[in-house]
């Protein structure tokens, strides 16, 4: 089954670009991720860089500013640093939190979401209207004020952003359960004894994580740009911890100019959101053609 | 009175992701006015492809892959779009089991019925009284028994109730008088008394306005109550086709034996009911033989030397070796 | 309570709202519409026995059969197993599995994600067994169905139709229940497959003593499997009996037309009752069926005739008021 999905996401160009960049994306940054914190552990910060061509913290002023070159992939920032070597040693920060605020949102939205579909009346009035309340604020506008009222750390960029995302995992799985409640396996289980909790279990999560798993992959991208603009916004990762977002708002100032400076990490973001959204809308026409 | 419709060696296919399926395979039967085929199969067996092919209402996807559909003489396969549209109104009219499918949501029911009369006045070239066709459509709502027909005529669709519907689609047909009635599964989702309802219904208007009338349905029982002939359809082949009574009391072909049969026609204290192979027709089949062959009760060798032809026998035709050997 | 009774329906009543009440229509007091889906009901079935709803849509044969497995609660009157009341699904731990229900389309009878072991092992879910354990049950009831236990691996999606309602069959028979409604059983199937479903009920009857509830509009196969006909229309019993003597020789007037609108193999167009469908939010307030009735008179009109007991049958029609005074020995 499992190869079946993946031949199918092969065949069709789209998708197959956004896997590759989704595997690239997250495989550099599993590796990448792992030796950072392999390093941290053993007291040993360079393992971090030992798979980058440059250290990404040394500075050297000689070196600023130069235009990307065949040393330089893409150019150094305004201390002297190998941008190229930044953006990678950045990279698992972003998936880190795409992958947790993502998996964070289907949580909670399940949660207030399929209760909402099973039981209706109260228990769904109550629930779409806190949904709604949260829905109703500009994402941007919340996670700043979340995050500006918690405090300028990456974990509270993190929570933040859950609270965030949650509430169309809500609505979308209330419509997955609203759509398995009239089946009539759900009767059967009612008369097999089981409990409305395991009947949500057994039957409900299931069908709801088929149909938004395609949201999520997409959703991954996407949490990566707000991330990024968060930090570009100075509210993610402080300096000198090289970030993508942050790196694009240094670079600004250095705009036209030293365009390399801000280009290039802006592009990396494009390049993982297209990505993510290829693979998504891929593994949404495999799921739809399953049906 | 001759043929109305002559339809030859039609064949139908479709694509899918999954590749190429063929669902209707050289279909010929013919009809003339005041007569009812009812066309008899299973899902799969194609009858509603046949249906939408009539029809020239059949999805992009499908292919017609070669035969003839002559309506009053013209090969409907030959025409372009626009052509079929003119045409349209004038001759084929089509009826789905889903009345809402058919009938606008948006606009009252007696409104549609003011247009059905206002497309055959434009087909017969003669005018068209808004006043006049408002009365003529009132008197066709009465025609096919609606209570307050007046009332009904100002309501919109989903108003009214499914048997309504129903008869609002056989006004429309009276409204605009087309030769050749389509029927899939007009009655499968109405309840047995207003099922007989919308049959006798159909019946009267085919005895009385000397429609032919292509009935299609899974059910055999409807299907006599209502046919001059019957086609029995299965994967795609007619099987067996002739006069509804002597095909019903006397079936020859296997298949159309095990779908008579399958109607339980005792108490349980009498016995066990006769029991057909549950396998898919697409099970055990290369496309080289009788297709029924896998669930055959009477099956033997010379049914899978070959396709079988359909063979004249007493008043019908038949395909199965049984009656003779003969192949395509 | 005879010692042979298992299922008693007592007077039983079910009403739903209609449309939705928003907070305007609460302040405004709008008195809240009812639909009568069932309207005092009461019979009982034997053991071992089929019992057929038979009916059009509307006839409430379907609430009346999830109120039986407690599927719903009723507003009035109760449901006896051999004895006890019948709870709601959520309500009772000692009736899990006793009462099962066979539904009418099997494509949404199993969950497609599951495998058709998880499928037929659901009620013994409850209970506490080992994972071999349920293996072997499993097996065997796939095997009582006439289905290859190999299938058990299998997705349920994956399984044809018939192949499906088997599973679903197996699955109301593994928890032993004592009755087991039967929601238009055949009705989604394929007409050619019905037969062995229908051979399959039979016996699995004789081998293990299930009372059957069927809930249908086909006379045939309330013919084939019942050995009583409960006619139901608008929510009420018009006439019950043993299937041989109201199918053959049906006294309602409703049930005569039922019988005569029904299209056989060999006849001709069917004859058709005159009228609409009924309403169930504004029933008739006399006899249900007056409306449509070739025999009504002034009486019809005023209050729904009592079921009478005849010989061989109860009908609810002035027509046989009499009669049934008079096996009774005279008026009150």
């Amino acid at each position: 089954m499992f190869g079946r999905a993946v031949r199918f996401l092969v065949s069709r160009p789209a998708s197959l670009l956004g896997l590759i960049i989704v595997c690239v994306f997250y495989g550099w940054s599993l590796v990448e991720g792992l030796l950072q914190f392999a390093g941290i552990l053993l007291g040993d910060r360079a393992l971090g860089w030992v798979l980058l061509p440059y250290d990404p913290f040394k500075t050297n002023f000689s070196k600023a500013l130069l235009p990307p070159s065949p040393r330089h992939l893409m150019g150094t920032d305004d201390l002297g640093r190998d941008i190229f070597s930044r953006v990678l040693y950045a990279a698992p920060v972003d998936a880190a939190i795409s992958v947790i605020v993502v998996l964070g949102g289907l949580f909670v939205g399940n949660l207030v979401g399929l209760p909402a579909g099973y039981f209706g009346r109260g228990v769904d009035e109550v629930n779409m209207r806190l949904t709604d309340l949260f829905l109703a604020f500009p994402a941007l506008i919340l996670a700043l004020v979340i995050e500006a009222t918690l405090g300028r750390q990456v974990v509270y960029a993190i929570i933040a952003l859950i609270v965030v995302w949650w509430p169309s995992y809500a609505r979308l799985s209330r419509a997955e359960a609203l759509k398995v409640k009239p089946r009539k396996y759900v009767d059967a289980a009612l008369l097999s004894g089981l409990s409305d909790f395991q009947i949500i279990r057994k039957h409900f999560i299931r069908a709801s994580l088929n149909t938004l798993v395609s949201y999520a992959t997409i959703d991954l991208g996407n949490v990566v740009l707000v991330y990024s603009i968060l930090s570009f916004l100075g509210l993610g990762a402080q300096p000198p911890a090289p970030e993508w977002g942050t790196m694009v708002a240094s670079g600004l100032e250095y705009f036209p100019q030293w365009w390399w400076y801000s280009i290039f990490p802006g592009l990396v973001i494009t390049v993982v959101v297209v990505g993510s959204a290829l693979l998504g809308d891929g593994l949404r026409d495999l799921l739809a053609g399953e049906r | 009175m001759g043929e109305l419709l002559i339809v030859r060696e039609l064949s139908v296919g479709y694509r899918s992701s999954d590749g190429y399926s063929r669902v209707l395979r050289r279909v010929s039967f013919s009809l003339s006015e005041g007569e009812v085929l009812g066309v008899v199969g299973e899902s799969g067996s194609g009858k509603t492809t046949l249906a939408l092919a009539v029809a020239r209402l059949l999805p992009p996807y499908a292919r017609v892959e070669g035969g003839s559909i002559v309506f009053n003489g013209v090969d409907l396969l030959s025409l372009s779009e626009r052509e079929v549209d003119e045409l349209r109104g004038t001759g084929i009219f089509m009826v789905f089991q889903d009345p809402f499918m058919s009938l606008n949501p948006l606009m009252k029911v007696g409104s549609q019925l003011v247009e059905a009369i206002r497309v055959r006045c434009r087909r017969q070239k003669t005018a068209f009284r808004r006043e006049d066709a408002e009365r003529e459509a009132v008197e066709h709502l009465r025609r096919v028994r609606i209570t307050d027909p007046e009332d009904v005529a100002k309501r919109f669709p989903h108003q009214l109730s499914g048997g309504q519907n129903q008869r609002v689609m056989i006004a429309m047909a009276l409204a605009e008088r087309p030769r050749l009635i389509i029927a899939d599964e007009p009655t499968t989702a109405l309840d047995v008394t207003t099922q007989a309802q919308v049959l006798s219904l159909f019946r009267e208007i085919v005895d009385q306005e000397g429609m032919a009338m292509i009935f299609i349905t899974h059910d055999l029982a409807v299907a006599s109550s209502i046919s001059h002939r019957i086609a029995v359809l299965y994967a795609g082949y007619i099987e067996e086709i002739g006069p509804a009574k002597s095909v019903l009391q006397d079936p020859k072909h296997p298949y159309t034996v095990s779908l008579i049969k399958s109607v339980p026609a005792k108490s349980k204290d009498e016995g066990k009911l006769e029991v057909y192979s549950e396998r898919n027709p697409k099970d055990g089949w290369s496309g080289e033989f009788c297709a029924y062959a896998p669930r055959c009760a009477y099956v033997h060798n010379a049914c899978v030397r070959g396709v079988p032809v359909l063979i004249q026998l007493e008043d019908r035709l038949v395909r199965c070796v049984n009656y003779g050997e003969r192949y395509e | 309570m005879s010692i042979n009774e298992c299922l008693r329906v007592e007077g039983v009543v079910k009403r739903f709202p209609v449309g939705s009440r928003g907070l305007f229509d609460r302040i405004m007091r709008r008195k809240r519409k009812w639909l009568t889906a069932v309207d005092d009901v009461s019979f009982s079935v034997g053991r071992g026995e089929t019992l057929a709803l038979l009916g059009e849509s509307g006839s409430g044969k379907t609430t009346l059969g999830r109120l039986i497995v407690g599927l719903d609660k009723p507003d009035a009157g109760r449901i006896l197993l051999e004895g006890s009341e019948v709870k709601s699904v959520r309500e009772s731990r000692e009736q899990r599995g006793k009462l099962q229900m066979v539904f009418q389309d099997p494509s949404s009878s199993l969950d497609p994600y599951l495998s058709v072991e998880d499928c037929v092992a659901e009620p013994l879910s409850v209970e506490d067994l080992s994972r071999d354990e349920i293996h072997v049950r499993v097996e065997e009831s796939l095997r009582l169905v006439g289905l290859d236990p190999s299938l058990s691996r299998r997705r349920s999606g994956e399984l044809s139709g018939g192949q499906k309602q088997r599973v679903a069959i197996a699955r109301a028979i593994i928890s032993e229940p004592k009755v087991i409604v039967l929601d238009e059983p055949t009705t989604s199937i394929d007409v050619t497959l019905q037969a062995q479903i229908l051979n399959l009920l039979v016996d699995l009857q004789r081998l293990k003593g299930y009372t059957y509830v069927l809930i249908t509009h086909d006379p045939s196969v309330a013919r084939f499997l019942s050995d009583r006909v409960a006619v139901m229309y608008l929510g009420k019993i018009l006439e019950i009996g043993p299937t041989r003597q109201v199918l053959n020789s049906p006294r309602h007037p409703y049930t005569q037309a039922l019988l005569a609108s029904t299209p056989t193999i060999g006849g001709g167009p069917p004859k058709p009752v005159a009228g609409e469908p009924p309403s169930l939010i504004n029933p008739p307030q006399g006899c249900r069926y007056e409306p449509r009735c070739p025999y009504a008179f002034d009486v019809c009109r005023e209050k729904h005739p009592p079921l009478v007991h005849l010989q061989g049958g109860d009908v609810a029609c002035y027509l046989f008021a009499e009669k049934a005074e008079t096996l009774r020995g005279g008026g009150h």
